[in-house]
């Protein structure tokens, strides 16, 4: 039986961050969407959660494809990774005490979506890390992987999972799971029936939460992706040890497509559906958006 | 629906690099040997506000040991790199890059688009230049639709020809397949015109000028 709190007024939404589909190599572009997004933090004195996706990975392990069909290399990710945390670095200025999760993004929909390419991601993640321009913004820039985990029609979780479990072997950082949960139930959490393509709330909890190195930032997109989420979470609480998810932001992709929540929607509504029940309440630290470069 | 980027929607994020000065910051960087040019000052930077990777507070205490461990490892490093404290550099140098190469045109064996897959389900794509222009052209299944039967859709973007170019990536337009075609993928492509293979096989074709099927 699901319990449910005392309805509340939502808490008041964050700052929206901007996160980025890549589109091109140009590590001058990234600098300078670092440097806004260090600016306007500075300004408002808030920390930030910004993820940049540079498409799937293609099957040599060598790069990956952008959303609008750019293949890019590692060393390319690499540079623009550096040059977006030198620019969010340097733009605080003065500020020093700010700080960014910096997410570097890949999705499942292409190749090598398996256990080395969960480990080739890592290898990347910690390139940024342990290069010198990711070192010098260190103090305030966290650099983790990430990851647009979705069903993109497959018919089996089973590569996916394995990716996850690569990029934690690694052990390099957490990756921030930024996907959705297609067909997933929106007022059930027993993890039947199944969603979309064979994936189940289980799968999407563990990739989402469970592993070790997963934290989410869920796509709240349309009316329906709020609880599918909930439920997700929900399940975790009641199956997995009391471990529901606490989530990093409700994600919104209003500035591509205006058809659909806005980010204050999205924000609203995860919250509310997130805290119609005790055992999923939560306040997410952060509200996120999508945009293209 | 509308796909194009609106710079400038928010003033502080897009649009107004403040310090990228070409050459200007390289003293600094020389001097440095590699990286930036730190300079003492009183006392180590204040901790991050808040508590742990930026958030109000850690994640609960039910979270698994080894999740835990991974905060405090990142929490640590950002200590440690604290404990350096530095001047800014007032100017930064983005190092050269080799120019990107030139677009190639062809069949893409990849699922992802713009949308999300709750909305469309890609098969696979194509691009190459139309008419002076760079066209994308995702085919896949449209999902929600209130006529179910002709959800084989094929969505076309553009971008730059010049992959040097300011990137930008537009929505030409969604278009959906005639009746009884559920789903489509790309064969080939030529002289304007996509040949398309639907979930039975058949033949479809479309104008990617004209942006219709035949």
């Amino acid at each position: 039986m699901i319990s449910s709190s005392a309805a509340q007024a939502a808490a008041a939404k964050p700052e929206t961050d901007w996160s980025y589909y890549m589109l091109d190599g140009s590590s001058s572009n990234a600098y300078t969407l670092g440097c806004n997004q260090g600016d306007f933090d500075a300004d408002h004195n808030s920390n930030s959660m910004a993820y940049l996706d540079f498409g799937g990975q293609n099957s040599s392990g060598s790069g990956t494809l952008e959303i609008n069909d750019n293949s890019v290399s590692n060393a390319t990710i690499e540079a623009m990774a550096e040059n977006f945390a030198i620019g969010y670095y340097i733009c605080t200025g003065a500020d020093t005490t700010t700080v960014l999760d910096m997410s570097i993004g890949t999705n499942n929909s292409y190749d090598d979506v398996s256990t080395a390419g969960g480990r080739t991601w890592a290898a990347v993640v910690h390139a940024v890390q342990d290069s010198t321009d990711g070192e010098d913004a260190a103090p305030q820039v966290y650099i983790l992987g990430g990851s647009d985990i979705e069903n993109f029609g497959q018919s089996d979780p089973g590569g996916t999972l394995d990716w996850t479990n690569g990029f934690n072997d690694a052990d390099v950082s957490l990756y921030l799971d930024y996907g959705s949960a297609d067909g997933c139930p929106e007022s059930t959490h027993s993890n039947s029936p199944a969603c979309n393509g064979g994936y189940t709330q289980y799968d999407y909890w563990y990739m989402g939460w469970g592993n070790p190195s997963a934290v989410a930032d869920p796509q709240i997109y349309a009316n329906g992706t709020q609880q599918e989420w909930t439920m997700i979470s929900y399940y975790g609480y009641s199956y997995q040890g009391g471990n529901p998810i606490e989530f990093w932001a409700p994600q919104d992709e209003y500035d591509l497509n205006s058809s659909t929540y806005s980010s204050s929607t999205a924000w609203t509504d995860f919250w509310n559906e997130l805290n119609t029940y005790s055992a999923t309440a939560d306040t997410p630290p952060f509200s996120n958006e999508i945009h293209d470069e | 629906m509308n796909r194009r980027t609106r710079p400038g929607q928010r003033a502080g994020r897009r649009n107004h690099p403040r310090v990228l000065v070409a050459g200007l910051g390289a003293a600094a960087l020389i001097a440095a040997g590699a990286g930036f040019a730190y300079a003492s000052v009183s006392g180590p930077p204040s901790s991050p506000a808040g508590g742990c990777l930026g958030l109000p507070a850690c994640p609960g205490s039910h979270i698994s040991p080894q999740k835990a461990a991974k905060f405090r490892r990142l929490e640590e490093a950002m200590a440690a790199a604290r404990q350096h404290p530095a001047v800014k550099p007032a100017a930064y140098h983005v190092p050269a890059q080799q120019p990107a190469a030139a677009r190639v045109s062809g069949v893409v064996d990849a699922h992802q688009s713009p949308f999300p897959s709750t909305e469309f389900t890609v098969s696979n794509s194509w691009q190459g230049p139309v008419a002076g222009r760079w066209i994308v052209a995702f085919a896949g299944t449209w999902a929600g639709l209130s006529d179910s039967s002709h959800t084989g859709t094929v969505a076309l973007f553009d971008e730059p020809v010049n992959p040097n170019s300011a990137p930008y990536f537009n929505l030409i337009g969604v278009y959906h397949a005639p009746k009884g075609d559920l789903g489509l993928t790309v064969v080939s492509y030529r002289g304007g015109v996509l040949t398309l293979k639907t979930t039975t096989g058949a033949a479809v074709r479309f104008d990617v000028a004209s942006h219709s099927f035949s």
